[in-house]
């Protein structure tokens, strides 16, 4: 039986760049982490303080929202990073909401750039750091 | 050591690799022949082990072989930026060629062409708490360690790129990879391993069975995962194989199992792939 005549590398390559082009082009804008924000006077008020642009937390807790956690195991990336952070002692992820409840160290001052540099370090995307 | 003892030895090598290394964690969302543009965290290492059964026959060359294949790779990931990360994939071969026109029965093992890639994400999008858009780009060689017939026995460049997208219970990943092939030979029994380049473009479904929802107690997933592997050599060979399998995701392992059946096979440089039969471990630690 006869076969189309073989596509050449010139011509398998231009597919391909096409579509790669294709792909880099598509898609919506990226979503910008909103954790590693400089703590408002309200946050202050919860027991933050802020010196030389880094916000230390003197709670036992903080909690993060995070997009992107879409299997067990990508969590534990998140898990794994947290855990890295002085201070941080134990961290519990709920994927359902996004939830990521991380029991700190009080007298450790862990700051906010802390958490929001192991969750960037995860590969995942920080939406909002609350200290209750 | 008789030839035979030196083969069953080295066959119980890699099943003790492939079940010694049942011990740590893991990263997912990846069906087991189809990439993702997922990767592990800054200086995370992420292992993987799969063993595959491939039977290949309906072989053009006067020789007329029925080969059957098992290899065993191990793929160890390092995340080096929150978005690169570099694999070593390093196959191990066992091959057993039956020759019809001769009656010949040829068996070799040993390593298979291992190769070095990087992997850069360029684009993320985490629209939610579960989905999440991600494209990312392959770039990497494949070096010439095969012995005897199971390698080229030549530096193949490749390149390529994924996309992955999860919505909900629903995940999505298409690859395209092209390999530049600089030796390699004529009715050799590794797809893709010719003189032709070779392009590779998959693509991948998995469904999340269990659990519906996420939940705060959530710690484990199966997914139903089905894939379309598409080969196409510069020769004119093409070849697609209709992979169903599961993937099981714990917090601290998974494991993958999948068939690979061919739906488009119209192969005349080498035999023709029949059956594929793989089973996976992931690990990230």
């Amino acid at each position: 039986m006869m076969r189309a005549r073989p596509l050449t590398r010139t011509g398998m390559l231009t597919s391909v760049l096409g579509l790669l082009l294709a792909a880099g082009c598509a898609g919506p804008g990226p979503v910008k982490s909103r954790g590693d924000a400089e703590a408002s006077p309200a946050s202050a008020a919860k027991g933050e303080t802020a010196a030389a642009g880094e916000t230390k937390i003197h709670g036992p807790s903080a909690t993060l929202v995070v997009f992107g956690m879409s299997c067990p195991l990508c969590a534990n990336n998140v898990d794994k990073q947290l855990l890295a952070v002085h201070g941080v002692k134990d961290v519990k992820v709920d994927m359902g909401t996004g939830h990521v409840r991380v029991g700190l160290d009080p007298a450790a001052g862990v700051t906010r750039q802390q958490l929001a540099a192991a969750v960037d370090r995860s590969g995942f995307t920080l939406n909002k750091l609350s200290v209750p | 050591m008789s030839v035979a003892t030196r083969k069953t030895a080295w066959l119980a090598g890699v099943m003790a690799a492939t079940v010694g290394s049942t011990a740590a964690r893991l990263h997912a969302q990846e069906a087991t022949n189809t990439p993702a543009a997922t990767q592990p965290s800054v200086g995370a290492w992420y292992l993987r082990e799969v063993v595959r059964y491939i039977r290949l026959g309906d072989d053009p060359s006067p020789a007329d072989r029925d080969v059957h294949v098992i290899e065993a790779v191990t793929s160890l990931t390092y995340g080096v930026l929150k978005n690169l990360s570099a694999t070593l994939d390093l196959p191990l071969e066992y091959k057993r060629e039956v020759a019809e026109a001769t009656g010949s029965n040829d068996r070799e093992a040993g390593a298979g062409d291992a190769a070095l890639s990087l992997k850069w994400r360029p684009l993320q999008w985490d629209l939610s708490p579960i989905d999440s858009v991600r494209v990312a780009v392959i770039a990497g060689i494949e070096t010439p360690t095969g012995s005897g017939d199971l390698g080229s026995h030549s530096w193949d460049p490749f390149g390529g790129a994924v996309l992955t997208a999860i919505i909900g219970r629903h995940g999505f990943n298409q690859a395209v990879r092209y390999k530049f092939n600089q030796g390699g030979d004529r009715f050799n029994t590794r797809a893709g391993d010719g003189p032709d380049d070779a392009l590779r473009y998959d693509s991948a479904y998995l469904f999340r069975l269990l659990p519906e929802e996420y939940g705060e107690s959530s710690v484990a997933a199966t997914y139903l995962t089905v894939e379309l592997n598409g080969l196409y050599e510069t020769n004119g060979d093409h070849e697609v194989l209709f992979g169903p399998g599961i993937l099981y995701e714990g917090r601290s392992f998974a494991l993958e199992a999948s068939f690979g059946l061919p739906v488009v096979s119209d192969v005349r440089e080498r035999p023709q792939t029949e059956l594929v039969v793989s089973l996976g471990l992931r690990l990230l630690f």
